[in-house]
């Protein structure tokens, strides 16, 4: 396996290949990740394809001062915070939310969608920090240089996060 | 997820597409400024810069009240304001290239105070 900097460098001289393999390398967790938030098989695969668009065209701004992986993450939320946004209007404007899930990914994911779905009315950095520390298990570490913010901040955001949505549940419960 | 060469291929498609409306983008936007132009200077032939900034001043329409409007002067007056509004060197130079100040001059008549 070559390293992300060595690929990304070779594309910038113009090595085509090299940006392919960069994509084989990261395809995998960038799907699975979208695809365990939007839970829509062909939605997922779209999101993933315009994830690496994204990439193709903004790797030349890509400093090397954070790890590639942690760049690519802050572009995966981007994407997929754009994605509800979009399905969100689509709702408004009398279109249904994509629902497509089997029966068994239901019951196995039925309470992570919940808890998923109250994300959406938490401020931006407490979704981003639920999504990540949910459903990637990163460490506060990781997320915080995600996110440009300090591991401390990470830590109280999502704990403020936390009792949100706590909030939000005994609200919905009529507690 | 299909076969991983499907991937890279739609990926590189969405590429090529992005590149391609990139491109239409600039084209249209061009072709407007383009339009604008000509629509713009459509009346005018320019041969000089001069004339441009011109034309630009004249499509500005400007109004003005009648006392602000200056009546054409008579000879002595043009001349009068020309020593009383003008530098020296202004005046040389605008008597050197105007057959109408030099007219002025010659017909004034001196008369020794």
């Amino acid at each position: 396996m070559v390293d992300d900097k060595t690929l990304i460098l070779e594309f910038l001289d113009g090595n085509v290949e090299s940006f392919n393999t960069l994509i084989l390398q990261h395809e995998g967790w960038v799907h699975d990740m979208i695809y365990q938030i939007v839970k829509h098989k062909e939605d997922a695969e779209d999101l993933c394809q315009d994830v690496f668009v994204k990439v193709y065209f903004e790797l030349k701004r890509f400093r090397f001062e954070s790890a590639f992986k942690t760049w690519l993450y802050r572009i995966v939320i981007n994407r997929i915070n754009n994605y509800f946004r979009k399905q969100k209007l689509l709702n408004w404007f009398g279109h249904e939310l994509k629902e497509e899930m089997t029966c068994a990914e239901y019951n196995h994911s039925a309470k992570k969608d919940k808890i998923y779905k109250m994300t959406y009315q938490l401020p931006k950095t407490q979704r981003n920090i639920v999504l990540l520390r949910i459903y990637q298990d990163l460490p506060f570490n990781t997320i915080g240089s995600i996110l440009s913010i300090t591991e401390n901040s990470a830590k109280v955001s999502f704990y403020k996060a936390k009792e949100n949505l706590k909030e939000y549940l005994n609200k919905k419960n009529g507690k | 997820m299909v076969n991983k060469t499907e991937f890279i291929a739609a990926v590189h498609q969405k590429i090529s597409k992005k590149k391609q409306q990139r491109i239409n983008t600039v084209t249209i936007a061009l072709s407007i400024c383009l339009v604008y132009g000509l629509i713009l200077f459509q009346d005018y032939s320019f041969s000089t810069p001069d004339e441009i900034w011109a034309a630009v001043y004249d499509s500005a329409q400007l109004e003005v009240y009648k006392w602000e409007y200056l009546e054409e002067m008579t000879e002595e007056e043009m001349y009068l304001y020309l020593i009383d509004e003008q530098s020296d060197d202004e005046f040389i130079e605008l008597a050197d290239n105007s057959n109408e100040i030099f007219g002025a001059l010659q017909s004034i008549i001196w008369k020794e105070k």
